[in-house]
Order: structure tokens, then C-alpha cells, then sequence
């Protein structure tokens, strides 16, 4: 089936294949070109260095005319993230336009994790500590990225021992 | 009536008696008059001499055409530019006048207007450079390649093709009535979609009529001076020439005979202000469905006052809090029942009720007072808003299947025509008992403790007067009109009896009328008159 939201993600597949942002991957699952896996890693020489933080993108047949609905997979200590992973990000809301791609969104969603916006939180721990304790901000977030990390290994021991 | 004040406290009863024998006198010169809708009109829109008008959607839609193009000549602009600043400024024209010669500059921006000398490729280069593309004939959305003639932009210069810009357009009036501010594709760009454009992007009907539909909403529903009809299903449109304050009730009726709140869009309730109506609906809603549980089915143990639910059928009560026994029927100690009161289960002595009262359990007092005096007002309110909806009954089955009025026009041999006067009393009744349900809203927020002193007391009298009348009234048009309805009384009935009937019918509708309006007057004058006259405590 080709609609113009499935071809448009066809597009945004082969652009991220041929040419990937720094930091961002990301691919349909097999069988449905509707939802996406991708991971963000951590941006170097920041506390989020080192983490793999997976998401999962879900488009509709609006797309690119609608944004896609985005979730953080791994557990992230983020102002902007809520405890179920959704994100608050204009983008993704209100200021959403078809010119964005998944790449744009990936690494709008990537800048966002180095620099968050306290004054709209999802996570009102992390914004209060983003504001008044950096120090315990920081030392959380480092948490995160171990936690990440963790998380995904496990998978994979996960996937090891099945088979 | 004022005089009639000073004496209040004690003589109500005298001062009702020679209301009555005034009445009556007025009546005979007022025999022969019938009343005709334009009265009607006249009760509804009562003593606020309101000035509306009511309007239908395509000469709401003139109006809105006309001030558009007034403001187009106005400020030399495009019908379509003139009709997104309106709705910016929510069609206030004055305001928009102001902002618009004071920093055009600024409110072009706001509003996504650029200015008409903007250069055309100074948008250019920005259009594509998001993409990092510079072929004009790529759209930047579905990365197709398109000849010119399909690409489509703005004055911006942000070009995509055509299909993009109309599925986008598309999708955002799918959206909603945001469509109206849509702005360009490309996300760093300002400039609005303007009518025009949206109706040259969007070819599908359907979405064009939804299109137009909401700037014809966002006209009636953003400018103050107008309302939509709030009935059900019913598409008129209220203009108010003079707003009232925001918390002023002001009562309009729509041409399709809808009565509401114009300035909250509520059903009305004067004299009470529409943050006490509010009030008083949440507050109802959050205590009413036990409350009426409680006024049914309990009654305050004598000796704790706790609300006591009868679950035997003996009359034998034993508080299951306080251990008092006493008699469900007379709510007397059960120990004072014997043969002196008829045998233990016969109560039938009548006795007016003990007032007195133990002056310990003081806060428990406070606390039960302040329910009942809730109760007392939410019993008369709620009992007032069931008699107006039986009015409206009885009002519907004049007309109708039971087609009351012809019977009564047969059974005493009087035309149609003359009969006009009994609808008009049941309207009466209904606006009446309205005003009546709303006077205990007022009570209860505005004569809270005793502070209030005699001023409640006035209000209670006042109250009091018009709730007589209007209990005369409603008496007269529900049950003495009985009389003329039955076939089988018909032939007693005397033309005479019909004429005495009709005039007390019309004398106690005009004097309700009058004490209603006097009521309303006095209330929502927060009593200035009197406390002028007598002072304040």
C-alpha cells in the first residue's frame, strides 16, 4: 500500500540511512512502516554521554501533516519527559510542521536532552533539581545513563539466553 | 407598599388583606382588556428595559461582511487582511483602530500580516535552506520534484507544492476553528494563511463550508456584544446593544421563544448574579443528591437532631446515636405517649411545634445550622423550580392534545380570542416562579449570619408579598379554572361566573406582576431605596 504518508516515510528512512545525524539511529519495525524504533545516544562531553536512550515513534496516515506520536522506551530522569516516557516538546505539539522529518525530530529530541526547558516540566523532580541543585541533577542524570545502558544489556542477555 | 414597612414584623397578615381589596378594585377597569403577545414580550423582557435584537445567520453574516469591509476601506487593506486583524482584535473595530495607527508595524507581526513592500526573494533564500536544497521546483515535504505552475508560496516566497499546501490546509481545518489563524509551512515563518489563500487551497466543499462556519463562529462567539441562541438546535443569534457588567444578569428571549442569561448564556436567575447562580449550582451539585435523600426519607432525631432513616414499620423510633425513643409521627418522647395522646400508636394530637431549645451542643448546633439553613433555601428553591416546570405543563396542555383552551372556549361560549388572558396568566406563573426560585439563591449568599439584621427581614417581606400573589395566582389558573374546564359543570356555569372569573384572573396576573418587578427592583438595587429610608443596621 502506498499513501503519501508511507512514501513520505519511505523518504525519511533512505535520508537517515544515507545520511544519519551525529548520535541518532533509527528504522520502521519489519512489517510496519507506521512505527519506529530509534535510539538517541548521549551527547559527548555532557553527563547524558555514554547513554542509549530507545524510543519508539508512532505515525498515522496524517503524517507529515500530523506529528508522529514519540515515547522514550528506557527510562530517562528528564524535566520534559513524563514518567511514561511521553515528551513534552513544541515540535511534537503545537509548533509541529510537515517540513520536519523523523531526523529533525530525533535531533530536536536530542538537543533536548542537553537543554531542557524547566519552565514547562513533565517531570517536576528533575526541573527542581535542574534549577536548584546541578549537582544532584547531574548526578542523576548520570544514573539514567547507567540505567540505560543496564536496561539494554539485559535485553540482550535476554535475547542470548532464548536462544 | 413602601409604608407598609414600617409596620412589617407584626401585621403581614392586615397588610396582605388590604393588598387584596386594592387588587381587586383595580380589576374592573381592567375587565374588558386582553392581553396580546406584545404583552408577553413585555413580561419576559420585565423590568429591565433591555435593548436586543435578535438575528439570524445570514444577517449575522452581513453584519460581519459589512464591518470587514468597513475596516478594509478603513485602514486600505484586503477584505480578507481586514477580516483576520478583526478577529485578532475579537472584532472589536475601535480596538483594532487604535493599535493599528498607534504601531502597525506591531500588529502586523502579531497577526502574521507582512508588510506589502516585503520583497519576494528576500523569502527565498529561507525557504529552502531548512532542507539544505536549493532547487525551486522541490517541495520540501514530499521531496518530489514539481514544474512551477505546481508549487505554490505565499507573499513569503516559502514554496511547496500544491497537493502539500493542500493537505495541510486540509488537515488544519480538521483540526478546528485554529484553522483561522494557520500559519505558514514553514515553521520559522509568520505570515497568516488568509482567507483568500485557504479558499483557493481547498477545494473540497465540505471543508469550505466548515471553513467558513468558523469565522462565522469566532464573529458571534468572540464579540461581546453577541450570543448564540443557547436552545437546542437553535441557530439565532442575540445582539446587545448595551453589555451589561460581567457578574449583571441581563434576560433576553430569542425569537424561537428561548428565555436565557445573556450575559452568562444560563437559563435566568435574576435577582440572583450569575457568580451566585454558579455558586449555587455547584454548590447543589455536590450536596443535593443527599440532601434530597435526607429531606425524603429522614427526619432529625427531637433529642440529637442526626438525621434519623425510618427502616421499621412501627412509629416506635429509638435514635441509634443518642438511645432517645420517641414517635416517628409527632417526633414527641415516646414516654409522654399513653392514653392521654390517644394509646401509644394513635398520635393524632395536633400541636404546634416546641421552639425550645437546650443552650449546650453549641457547636454541634453551628454545624447542623449551617445545613439547615442550606436546606431551608435549597427546599424553597428546588420547590419553586418543580411548580415552574408544573406551570409549563399546565401552560402546554392548554394547547395540545388536551387543547384545553377550546374546551373552556366551548363550556362557556366564549371565542378564542378572549381567552388569551389565561396562557397569559400560566406565562406569568412561570416567569414568576423562576424569579422566586432564583430570590432564595439571593437570600442565602447575601443574608449570611445575622449581620444582614433588618434588611433579611425586608427581603423576607418582600419575598413573602410576591410569593402570596403569586401563590393566588397560580391557585387561580390551575385549579378555579377547573371549573370551566369540566364538561359535565358547563351547564351551571353563568356568563357572570366566567366574567368574575376572568377578571380575578387578570386583576392577580398584572399585581403579581407588579410585586414581582418591585422584588427584582428592590434586590438587585441591593435594597438601596430602603436602606435610605430606614438605614442600615
Amino acid at each position: 500500500m502506498s499513501t503519501p504518508s508511507r512514501k513520505r516515510l519511505i523518504r525519511d528512512f533512505k535520508k537517515l540511512t544515507k545520511d544519519p545525524p551525529t548520535g541518532i539511529s533509527g528504522s520502521p519495525v519489519p512489517e510496519n512502516i507506521m512505527r519506529w524504533n530509534a535510539v538517541i545516544f548521549g551527547p559527548e562531553n555532557t553527563p547524558w554521554d555514554g547513554g542509549t536512550f530507545r524510543l519508539v515513534l508512532e505515525f498515522t496516515e496524517d503524517y507529515p501533516n500530523k506529528a508522529p506520536n514519540v515515547k522514550f522506551v528506557s527510562e530517562i530522569f528528564h524535566p520534559n519527559v513524563y514518567a511514561d516516557g511521553s515528551i513534552c516538546l513544541d515540535i511534537l505539539q503545537n509548533n509541529w510542521s510537515p517540513i520536519y522529518d523523523v531526523a529533525a525530530i530525533l535531533t530536536s529530541i536530542q538537543s533536548l536532552l542537553t537543554d531542557p526547558n524547566p519552565n514547562s516540566p513533565a517531570n517536576s523532580e528533575a526541573a527542581r533539581l535542574f534549577t536548584e541543585n546541578k549537582e544532584e541533577y547531574i548526578r542523576q542524570v548520570k544514573l539514567s545513563v547507567g540505567k540505560s545502558w543496564e536496561e539494554k544489556k539485559d535485553k540482550d542477555e535476554d535475547k542470548e539466553e532464548k536462544k | 407598599m413602601l409604608s407598609a414597612v414600617s409596620v412589617s414584623s407584626g401585621g403581614e397578615d392586615d397588610s396582605f388583606d388590604s393588598e387584596e381589596d386594592l387588587m381587586f378594585s383595580d380589576l374592573s377597569s381592567e375587565e374588558d382588556t386582553l392581553m396580546t403577545t406584545e404583552d408577553a414580550e413585555h413580561i419576559a423582557g420585565s423590568a429591565r428595559k433591555s435593548v436586543f435584537e435578535c438575528l439570524d445567520e445570514a444577517s449575522v453574516s452581513r453584519k460581519a461582511e459589512a464591518l470587514v469591509v468597513q475596516t478594509s476601506s478603513l485602514l486600505s487593506l484586503s477584505t480578507h487582511e481586514a477580516k483576520a486583524l478583526l478577529r485578532f482584535y475579537k472584532w472589536d473595530e475601535n480596538r483594532l483602530n487604535d493599535e493599528w495607527f498607534s504601531e502597525e508595524a506591531k500588529v502586523r507581526d502579531k497577526v502574521g500580516l507582512l508588510l506589502e513592500d516585503r520583497d519576494k526573494a528576500s523569502g527565498e533564500g529561507t525557504s529552502t535552506s531548512a532542507q539544505g536544497a536549493v532547487d525551486p521546483s522541490l517541495c520540501g515535504i514530499c521531496f518530489e520534484n514539481f514544474p512551477e505552475d505546481d508549487m505554490f508560496a505565499m507573499e513569503c516566497g516559502h514554496g511547496f507544492c500544491r497537493s502539500c499546501w493542500n493537505s495541510y490546509s486540509q488537515t488544519a481545518i480538521d483540526e478546528g476553528p485554529s484553522c483561522l489563524q494557520l500559519r505558514c509551512i514553514q515553521p520559522s515563518c509568520n505570515k497568516l494563511v488568509t482567507e483568500d489563500v485557504m479558499l483557493s487551497l481547498v477545494q473540497d466543499a465540505a471543508r469550505r463550508d466548515k471553513y467558513k462556519q468558523f469565522w462565522l463562529r469566532s464573529f458571534v462567539e468572540e464579540s461581546r456584544k453577541l450570543k448564540w441562541c443557547t436552545a437546542p438546535g437553535c441557530s439565532m443569534v442575540l445582539k446587545c446593544f448595551d453589555c451589561p457588567a460581567s457578574d449583571t444578569p441581563l434576560d433576553v428571549r430569542c425569537d424561537c421563544g428561548h428565555l436565557f442569561c445573556f450575559t452568562c448564556g444560563e437559563e435566568t436567575h435574576r435577582p440572583a448574579t450569575c457568580s451566585m447562580r454558579e455558586k449555587w449550582v455547584i454548590k447543589n451539585s455536590a450536596e443535593s443528591e443527599n440532601l434530597n435523600w435526607i429531606l425524603a426519607n429522614s427526619k432529625p432525631c427531637p433529642k440529637c437532631k442526626r438525621p434519623i432513616e425510618k427502616n421499621y414499620g412501627c412509629m416506635h423510633m429509638t435514635c441509634a446515636v443518642c438511645k432517645h425513643e420517641f414517635c416517628w409521627l409527632c417526633l414527641g418522647a415516646w414516654s409522654e405517649h399513653g392514653e392521654r395522646t390517644g394509646g401509644f400508636y394513635s398520635c393524632n394530637k395536633y400541636k404546634s411545634k416546641d421552639k425550645s431549645r437546650g443552650a449546650d451542643r453549641k457547636r454541634r448546633d453551628f454545624a447542623r445550622a449551617s445545613l439547615e439553613r442550606y436546606m431551608h433555601y435549597f427546599e424553597r428553591w428546588n420547590a419553586n423550580k418543580a411548580s415552574c416546570s408544573k406551570a409549563r405543563e399546565t401552560l402546554d396542555r392548554f394547547r395540545g392534545l388536551e387543547d384545553l383552551l377550546t374546551q373552556v372556549s366551548t363550556n362557556t361560549r366564549t371565542p378564542m380570542s378572549q381567552l388569551a388572558f389565561i396562557p397569559e396568566a400560566c406565562k406569568q406563573v412561570i416567569e414568576c416562579r423562576k424569579t422566586l426560585m432564583w430570590t432564595y439563591t439571593y437570600g442565602y449568599y447575601n443574608f449570611d449570619k445575622e449581620k444582614a439584621g433588618n434588611m433579611k427581614e425586608f427581603f423576607e417581606f418582600l419575598q413573602g408579598d410576591a410569593e402570596y400573589s403569586l401563590e393566588l395566582l397560580h391557585n387561580c389558573v390551575e385549579v378555579d379554572l377547573h371549573k370551566f374546564v369540566d364538561a359535565e359543570n358547563c351547564g351551571d356555569v353563568s356568563k357572570g361566573e366566567f366574567n368574575e372569573f376572568r377578571s380575578k384572573l387578570t386583576g392577580l396576573t398584572k399585581v403579581t406582576r407588579d410585586y414581582f418587578e418591585k422584588l427584582v427592583f428592590e434586590l438587585e438595587n441591593g435594597l438601596e431605596e430602603i436602606k435610605a429610608r430606614y438605614g442600615s443596621v
